[in-house]
């Protein structure tokens, strides 16, 4: 039943946002359909939990709402309720590399895929999971006598893997496995058909064949769901924001609210991306009312949701108790420690990534000034922060840590640079023929 | 009315997409999810435990080590108990009355589980992975 609520959920929202936004692309409006669906039934399967509502209702509501909702959409506009899903926008050609990418992509995730995932898939999110698929006693969970299970963070995850297992009665270890396959294919189908969307064919299918045909994603996207599930909702408001000059529809503008919120549903780090996020996007748009007022009536109810878990529920953090952190942040040893850590890390790991960002800064600088570069910097600059007043052992922290924050931080930031880069591409253009010409007259002078 | 040719080649280039991921589908991932590690060992040898203590009681995991150290097996003995809570303590800290558990990882070969005074043999059980002995604090 709970895969007819998931199919009729996406059906009706792909419907609300082909209806109430100008996105032409069908396959941008079903990925985010997919992910406000299961954002949706995530918030209410907690809330049915919480108030003990029985799970029948739960799915019953579910289904029947969607069903209502399309029902009336295909009677008010009949055979034009669909029209905009042609298979024939893209070229023969484009589809079949796009197609391929997403096969070698499947491979590569089904080849690295492990039962139950890596250690944190296991030991935090799934089994947080078993905690919420019990109705009488998913209250266990919080309680800060388990040791280092992190009582205190999001459901997001977990209450997707609990309604999924409910419904089918077992809990099965494919569950969280199909469920990171759907978000590990959701974040590399936003980032391509919002580059197709703007029309910005060649860089789009460059950066999703960099992402599907190489393993720069892998091992983490098919081990770690829970950093691949931020890493696409940290990407899904900056996508939105590059997309809502052209359409400033009311509903847009909520869904990015909505979506920056619900980043914090998933993990804590998307706490500090909501607030950022809520921060820089009032800063740019501080005098357009209508955009504030839809952004944060977007926001209100999963930051209502957060806070009704956070306050009710969940334990305290360990972050802040019987941590002395104003000593920490005057040490300048620790400081020292990150740095070389960061540097060692992203030289070894990350090259290309740095090549790239050192490349847009010769081409397109203004790129570092960017809404989005500011967001994603002030993340990584929070996270900084927070390494630097760990109450865990700071070498022990960053060695199983690290290359988590820089996988949630990978895909927006290349998305970014490359649609930044495509929107500028007739002044790069101009500013690499100025480069060359000046080369090949320094040339000429000292043959 | 007729499909042009570039709706039927595309259409044909979908269709072949969804059967190839369909056949990995099968060939690489089915195997990796359906092949059982040591969780599934260890849920297999704590089907009786699970019957024996009630879902809302806590049991205690009896070590001397520091879970730090190594939590493996800790984590992995909650994991199968979930929804039940399991708390790593030292033997003298347990309140009396309480249910203990004691697991050997039989890859370990000379480790030996250490007996308690004042404690109830409740239930040994294990299989070619483990054993898992339950106590109950006199």
């Amino acid at each position: 039943m709970i895969l007819f609520a998931v199919l009729l959920g996406i059906i009706a929202s792909w419907l609300l946002i082909d209806k109430k936004t100008a996105i032409t692309n069908a396959v941008l409006k079903g990925t985010l359909a997919f992910c406000f669906t299961l954002s949706i039934l995530s918030f209410f399967f907690v809330l049915f939990l919480f108030a003990k509502i029985n799970f029948l209702i739960f799915n019953a509501a579910f289904v029947l709402a969607p069903l209502i909702y399309i029902v009336i959409e295909i009677r008010k506009s009949g055979k034009r309720a669909f029209a905009s899903i042609k298979i024939t926008q893209i070229s023969t050609l484009f589809l079949l590399v796009a197609l391929a990418g997403l096969l070698l992509f499947s491979k590569t995730f089904f080849e690295n895929s492990i039962r139950w995932g890596d250690w944190d898939a296991w030991a935090i999110w799934s089994q947080h999971g078993l905690f919420l698929t019990d109705s009488s006693l998913f209250a266990n969970l919080f309680t800060q006598d388990i040791a280092w299970t992190h009582p205190d963070y999001p459901l997001m995850l977990p209450s997707l893997n609990a309604m999924f297992w409910k419904s089918f009665g077992s809990q099965s270890a494919f569950v969280p496995a199909v469920l990171g396959y759907s978000i590990a294919m959701a974040l590399v189908l936003l980032i391509l058909s919002s580059f197709f969307e703007r029309k910005f064919v060649f860089s789009g299918l460059f950066v999703f064949l960099l992402l599907t045909a190489t393993s720069v994603l892998f091992p983490f996207a098919a081990t770690q769901q829970a950093d691949t599930f931020l890493a696409l909702f940290l990407l899904i408001p900056i996508v939105l924001c590059n997309h809502l000059e052209a359409n400033k529809s009311a509903l847009l503008v909520t869904l990015i609210g909505f979506f920056a919120a619900t980043s914090a549903w998933i993990k804590n780090e998307g706490l500090v991306f909501f607030v950022l996020f809520a921060f820089c996007f009032s800063v740019k748009y501080f005098r357009q009312a209508f955009l504030l007022r839809n952004f944060f009536l977007g926001a209100i109810f999963p930051i209502v949701v957060l806070m009704v878990f956070k306050f009710n529920y969940a334990p305290p953090g360990d972050l802040f108790a019987n941590n002395d952190y104003h000593a920490k942040l005057f040490d300048a040893g620790r400081y020292k420690i990150i740095r070389d850590f960061a540097r060692q890390y992203l030289t070894e790991n990350c090259q290309f990534l740095l090549y790239i960002m050192g490349g847009i800064l010769v081409l397109h600088y203004k790129f570092y000034l960017s809404f989005a570069f500011i967001v994603i910097f002030g993340l990584a600059a929070s996270y900084f922060f927070i390494y630097v007043i760990t109450p865990n052992d700071l070498n022990w922290h960053l060695s199983t840590s690290f290359y988590r924050l820089v996988h949630q931080l990978f895909p927006v930031l290349l998305y970014s640079i490359f649609f930044s880069a495509s929107e500028k591409w007739p002044v790069i253009l101009s500013v690499a023929s100025k480069v060359k010409t000046k080369f090949s007259n320094l040339q000429k002078r000292y043959p | 009315m007729g499909f042009s040719k570039k709706y039927i080649a595309n259409a044909a280039l979908l269709g072949l997409f969804f059967v190839i991921n369909g056949v990995l589908f099968v060939r690489y991932f089915v195997p990796n999810i359906e092949k059982a590690n040591n969780i599934d060992q260890l849920e297999n040898a704590l089907l009786q435990v699970k019957e024996t203590i009630p879902g809302a009681s806590k049991v205690y995991f009896l070590t001397e080590k520091n879970i730090k150290d190594n939590p493996e097996i800790y984590y992995k003995t909650q994991f199968s108990l979930a929804p039940g809570v399991l708390i790593a303590e030292k033997y003298e800290n347990i309140p009396n009355g309480s249910y203990m558990l004691q697991v050997h990882d039989k890859k370990i070969k000379d480790e030996i589980l250490p007996k308690y005074p004042g404690t109830i043999d409740i239930s040994v059980n294990e299989n070619d992975y483990f054993q898992i002995v339950l106590l109950k604090k006199d």
